[in-house]
């Protein structure tokens, strides 16, 4: 069995819903308000800005993950 | 379990794993003059340290043994125990709650609790979870001789001493800071150890394609590489994967659990507490492979060693029976010690969170409310060797019945989940929440996941509610009975809820600055 033939096989709904949920984590952490912004904490914010993309790429490639292999 | 033979390059590697994280621990206690010192690290824990030490905190001996057998029964259905039990979570929390949590000021999450809630509320949270660390304590002694008495032979008492003694000395010395700096050291030998037995398990097996078209040939293997298994799978249908462990038992214990949230508290800035956190969801994209990748090895060098996954079947031979054949001395000294920093790193951060919690929980609020700093100071390192000697003494007899006690707690620990993300989520998410809404939010959850859990026995359910099923339900049970409770009793004053709360509204500024 080649590779897509076993994905095409084994893919289930479970697959796409779980790759939503982690999409939709995606878009939750771009959107959400930078809570370093209401702080009344002196913040340097050194891992401010990249923090927030770097969560958004982890939650994307989960959700890849998911998609292919779940 | 067949132990292994040490060279003289595999003992002094492990003596000076040892040696290193002894010194490291006393290096960095020499700064530990005030409470805040150490139970919250002076507040100057660099993101990098507390993500790495997030990590390690997770893995004991247990899960290390425990996930390569488990990888053997089930295939890499068990990467999920990190991937939406941990990542999801994570991310969340990262922004949702960290932050929030840091700028609470609070010293521990039932203390959170008590602020957003009451003192009732606080108290009950915190007296559960230190039973649950005590008795965690013990059966992380009892795992850690298990693996150390199977795999290098050494005796029960030996194994629980050199453990308790190594993390007593530089816990009680250093608190905090002296547990994250050894953990993030501990992380990196760990990553190698587990990358060493990765490497050379496939590079006998003639890579991921050769390992993948193995495991496929096999008539027990159906479901072994599917990531979420059908919805019919017995043990780990994956409605219930989604809903049990990704939307209640990953967030309770990423968010609710002491052990692994204080590092984040001892962080400089709410941005590091969440750069903490993102650091840990990262490694975790590739550590489950580290963990699970082991066990789907065995399938193909040692089935007709260990042979097909029955009732009785010991899946805690497939790691050590690996070693034996990969690893040659020297590098099985690594290995060991990847094993050991698994130990130490747990040990240390359920004994510290126990300490801090008893010191800030109980002895404060409760008993001595003009409790100096010097006073609580000493008190906390004090708590480190008598809970480790607790820890210790009831080892022995859990080693006795360990199955059945252990078992026993961990559906206990399964009746607070729920409850306790409902509480945490309702709480900080929304102002409405209130403490006649919380103890009717508690009463509900855990009468609720009673009832499931003893289902057969009460209502003659064939084979019981899977345990991932329980806590969904408990945690809607739950969160229902906040919400009633809460609406049907006054509100909170919203004021007093500033700074507690998170604030959907965009404040001024850029969104992503």
């Amino acid at each position: 069995m080649d590779d897509m033939s076993y994905l095409m096989a084994t893919w289930h709904g479970g697959s796409m819903v779980v790759s939503a949920v982690f999409l939709a984590v995606a878009i939750l952490l771009w959107w959400l308000p930078n809570t370093d912004k209401i702080s009344s904490v002196s913040d340097a914010t050194r891992c401010g800005g990249w923090s927030r993309w770097f969560a958004v790429l982890i939650a994307l490639i989960q959700a890849l993950i998911y998609l292919l292999w779940g | 379990m067949q132990s292994l033979q040490l060279g003289i390059l595999d003992l002094m590697l492990i003596v000076g794993y040892l040696l290193v994280v002894g010194l490291l621990g006393l290096y960095y206690s020499r700064g530990v003059r005030t409470g805040e010192d150490f139970f919250r690290a002076g507040r100057s824990l660099p993101w990098w340290a507390a993500g790495l030490s997030l990590v390690v905190s997770d893995i004991g001996a247990k899960d290390m043994i425990g996930l390569a057998g488990d990888g053997y029964r089930y295939g890499v259905v068990m990467m999920n125990f990190d991937f939406l039990g941990c990542i999801f979570p994570v991310l969340i929390a990262a922004f949702l709650f960290m932050p929030y949590l840091w700028l609470a000021n609070v010293y521990t999450v039932p203390e959170y609790l008590g602020l957003r809630y009451d003192l009732r509320v606080r108290t009950c949270f915190s007296a559960l979870w230190i039973l649950f660390m005590v008795v965690t304590l013990a059966t992380i002694f009892v795992s850690a001789a298990a693996m150390f008495e199977g795999i290098l032979g050494w005796s029960f008492w030996f194994s629980v001493g050199i453990t308790a003694l190594t993390v007593g000395l530089y816990t009680t010395m250093g608190g905090l800071k002296a547990v994250v700096v050894t953990d993030a050291f501990s992380c990196v030998v760990l990553v190698i150890g587990a990358a060493i037995i990765c490497w050379s398990g496939l590079s006998e097996i003639g890579g991921f394609r050769a390992l993948g078209e193995a495991i496929e040939s096999k008539s027990w293997t159906e479901h072994h590489l599917q990531l979420l298994p059908p919805a019919d799978h017995p043990e780990y249908p994956w409605p219930a994967v989604l809903l049990g462990l990704g939307f209640v038992l990953g967030p309770a214990y990423w968010i609710g659990n002491q052990a692994i949230v204080q590092r984040t508290l001892g962080t400089r800035s709410p941005a590091e507490a969440r750069a903490s956190y993102i650091l840990c969801a990262a490694i975790k994209l590739f550590f489950p492979l580290l963990l699970v990748l082991p066990g789907l090895m065995g399938i193909v060098l040692l089935e007709s060693e260990l042979g097909i996954p029955g009732k009785d079947w010991d899946g805690n031979q497939v790691l050590p029976l690996l070693l034996t054949r990969l690893l040659p001395t020297g590098i099985l000294g690594i290995v060991i010690g990847a094993f050991l920093a698994g130990v130490l790193s747990n040990l240390d951060s359920y004994v510290n969170a126990a300490s801090t919690m008893l010191v800030h929980d109980f002895y404060r609020p409760l008993i001595r409310p003009s409790a100096s700093d010097p006073e609580c100071l000493s008190l906390g390192r004090w708590l480190v060797p008598i809970l480790l000697l607790l820890g210790v003494s009831m080892s022995y007899p859990i080693k006795q019945g360990f199955g059945s006690v252990f078992e026993a707690f961990q559906t206990f620990l399964s009746f607070i989940q729920g409850p306790l993300l409902a509480l945490l989520l309702s709480g900080m998410l929304t102002n409405r929440a209130n403490a006649s809404g919380a103890m009717a939010g508690i009463a509900l959850g855990v009468t609720s996941a009673a009832l499931m859990t003893f289902s057969e026995a009460l209502f003659g359910v064939s084979g019981g509610i899977s345990f991932l099923w329980v806590a969904w339900w408990s945690f809607v049970a739950s969160l229902t009975g906040v919400l009633m409770g809460s609406l049907l009793t006054p509100p909170r004053d919203p004021q007093s809820l500033q700074g507690l709360v998170f604030e959907w509204k965009q404040s001024s500024g850029s969104q992503h600055g």
